[in-house]
């Protein structure tokens, strides 16, 4: 596997001298196209002339993927209250002592999974339209906002998600809080609840 | 101009050269000021391994090559390949990706 190291010299075409130059890897931070957070001291080839930055070498893709997906989204949606509470009470019953700072991990596993897996698109669908027989709504029923940090790999399955179900934002979580209260409260699985608690464990660590 | 035979000689020694690059990790892409998030292989969203075998099923009717805008010494090559649009340019000892994605989210 080639490997190299800083002050090794390459060879690379220069944008801004318009030639072939001589490249150098050297250490340096560099941001992400869309704007999002960079990576930092990755390695690089640089112009040996002008010291523009020609190429990454393909031993930079592990922290590169480390940077992107360290980088934290803000998730915010205002629900009525029951979501939330059961959002909750799907943490408390995955694990009592971590309660609320699971909601983070659970939510982004759901969205990571549905995301994934084939006919999640209409199976999220379906929820959102069971929704108002398990949560029935009233006007001006009280509302929970929910506001996280997630990573920009669950940020992306959100993305994709909203895309693929042209569902608004806040219908799309309704209907993970929906599954979520199917799987894990309405008819609970023993196996998947285990998975979770470990999950919990380790992520409270 | 190139026989038949002999542009199918050349695509199957660009491919070799391609595998080669990816199996040795001998490889890097191109870069202007920024990581360019839309480059599935850089992000770790297609993995070397993966690109191989996209790779060895191509066919030389998915091989297009053309001079560099810049310099036209060097040779760019673009494969497209189921779904893949992978585009990159030989410049040794190295091998240089300009841009690796699936078709339809450039």
């Amino acid at each position: 596997m080639k490997l190299f190291h800083e002050g090794d010299i390459s060879r690379g075409f220069c944008e801004n001298c318009a030639k072939i130059v001589e490249t150098i890897f050297v250490r340096r931070d560099i941001p992400f196209s869309d704007g999002k957070g960079l990576a930092r001291n990755i390695l690089v080839a640089q112009c040996s002339i002008c010291a523009t930055l020609i190429a990454i070498p393909s031993q930079s893709t592990p922290a590169i993927r480390a940077a992107r997906d360290r980088e934290v989204v803000s998730l915010e949606a205002s629900l009525p209250a029951i979501y939330l509470d059961v959002m909750d009470l799907a943490v408390y019953n995955i694990s009592p002592t971590t309660a609320s700072d699971f909601r983070r991990p659970l939510l982004s596993y759901f969205l990571h999974q549905y995301a994934h897996k084939p006919r999640s698109v209409g199976q999220l669908k379906r929820a959102r339209l069971k929704c108002p027989d398990v949560f029935p709504e009233k006007r001006g029923e009280a509302k929970r906002r929910l506001s996280l940090k997630v990573s920009s790999v669950v940020a992306a399955d959100l993305d994709w998600l909203l895309t693929a179900t042209q569902l608004s934002k806040t219908d799309l979580i309704k209907s993970v809080v929906y599954e979520i209260h199917q799987s894990l409260l309405e008819k609970p699985n023993q196996a998947f609840l285990r998975d979770l608690r470990a999950i919990a464990t380790y992520s409270a660590l | 101009m190139a026989s038949k035979h002999d542009a199918a000689r050349g695509f199957d020694t660009v491919k070799k050269r391609l595998l080669s690059a990816l199996i040795d990790g001998n490889y890097q892409h191109e870069a202007r000021d920024r990581i360019d998030i839309k480059n599935d292989l850089l992000m770790a969203r297609v993995t070397p391994m993966q690109l191989i075998s996209i790779i060895k099923r191509s066919r030389g009717h998915e091989h297009f090559a053309s001079a560099h805008h810049a310099d036209k010494s060097i040779t760019v090559h673009l494969l497209k390949t189921s779904g893949w649009y992978i585009k990159f340019y030989f410049l040794d000892p190295s091998t240089v990706f300009i841009s690796v994605h699936l078709e339809g989210q450039s």
